[in-house]
């Protein structure tokens, strides 16, 4: 939302000719730029393909800062550390926060989701973990614009062989203010 | 000349200026079983209690029926094969297995039969006739495999006769 700062000023003027005066009136506006910022969404969390354990259960993960994923069952398909960017114009501060599901979900099937995230100012190095469910970090203010990346991963466990087959989903929802 | 400027008034608006965003994420995992996960869901093929002169018996595991008369309840041994949804899988029965009678050298030919069915849930079973055949797992990434067969009954001694059919199901 647009909240321009208002300065007005009127101001007299006035000049002392020879003979006699003028009034001169005078109104300025001073506007600051608006913060705006949006995130746009680079790759989806996938944690690819696992094979269910014969016994016991089993857990699939994906470093949040590295991307790399990890898991003592056998695994395939691709797999893709989610990755998101805020970008910005006008803006000095930010805070991000996030909501990650405690399950992904097949119907009525469900696996424990524990999620994790990173931040870096470069797109594929140096990701920090972010403890906690919300950032804040500050950019360079008006007249400038400032990319911020984060990347998502976590950890699916509790994979059992009595866990039905297929797709299970999920959904990470991230929000930020700007100021 | 002299000049003045002079302040008549000065109004200062402000308000705390935000911006909001917001996005989501999607999460997928693709869970499978293992390559070839083969269950045994029902070992008891049982051709029930046949009269020693019955003849040729056949157990449909089709339709789950006996032929000729019985008394006494039959069943169809069963095996769940599970994997990557249609994926192909190989079965390889015996030719003929000898059911034996405790304590007795006699023994009764049998000549195995099995039927599949792609999916676990529903559907019907379709016979395959031969001792090796392939199978395809349905869209729930699972198959069944049902097994019955054919026994010759002429003038054998009463008894309980019994046996094992292997059964060797592979990834194709």
């Amino acid at each position: 939302m647009r909240s321009p700062i208002t300065l007005l000023l009127l101001a007299l003027w006035w000049a002392i000719p020879t003979l006699g005066q003028v009034t001169v009136p005078a109104s300025i506006t001073l506007s600051a730029p608006s913060p705006s910022c949006s995130f746009s969404q680079d790759a989806s969390l996938s944690f690819g393909t696992v094979e269910k354990p014969g016994t016991g259960s089993g857990s699939v993960a994906i470093n949040a800062q590295t991307g790399a994923r990890s898991s003592a069952l056998t695994v395939s398909g691709s797999a893709t550390v989610g990755q998101a960017r805020l970008q910005g114009t006008n803006v000095a501060s930010y805070t991000v926060s996030r909501t990650f599901p405690s399950t992904l979900t097949k119907g009525n099937d469900e696996l424990s989701y524990s999620g994790t995230w990173a931040q870096s100012s470069s797109s594929n190095s140096s990701y920090s973990s972010i403890s906690g469910s919300s950032y804040s970090g500050t950019a360079s203010g008006a007249g400038t614009s400032f990319t911020r990346y984060f990347r998502f991963g976590g950890t699916v466990s509790g994979i059992a062989l009595s866990d039905a087959n297929g797709t299970y989903t999920g959904t990470i929802t991230a929000s930020a203010s700007c100021n | 000349m002299m000049r003045a400027i002079q302040f008549v008034g000065l109004m200062f608006f402000s308000t705390v200026a935000q911006a909001q965003t917001s996005g989501t994420m999607q999460v997928h995992l693709e869970v499978l079983p293992r390559v070839l996960t083969v269950s045994v869901s029902s070992s008891q093929l049982d051709f029930a209690q046949q009269r020693a002169d019955a003849g040729k018996v056949v157990l449909d595991p089709a339709t789950g029926l006996v032929s000729g008369k019985s008394s006494g309840r039959h069943a169809l041994g069963e095996v769940i094969v599970q994997g990557a949804a249609k994926g192909g899988f190989l079965v390889s029965v015996e030719q003929t297995v000898q059911l034996r009678q405790h304590g007795s050298d006699g023994g009764i030919n049998y000549t195995p039969l099995w039927a599949q069915r792609e999916g676990c849930r529903q559907g019907a079973f379709a016979l395959t006739p031969a001792r090796r055949g392939t199978g395809m797992l349905g869209a729930d990434g699972c198959a069944t495999l049902r097994f019955g067969g054919t026994i010759q009954l002429w003038g054998v001694p009463q008894g309980r006769y019994a046996g094992q059919l292997a059964v060797r199901i592979a990834p194709m």
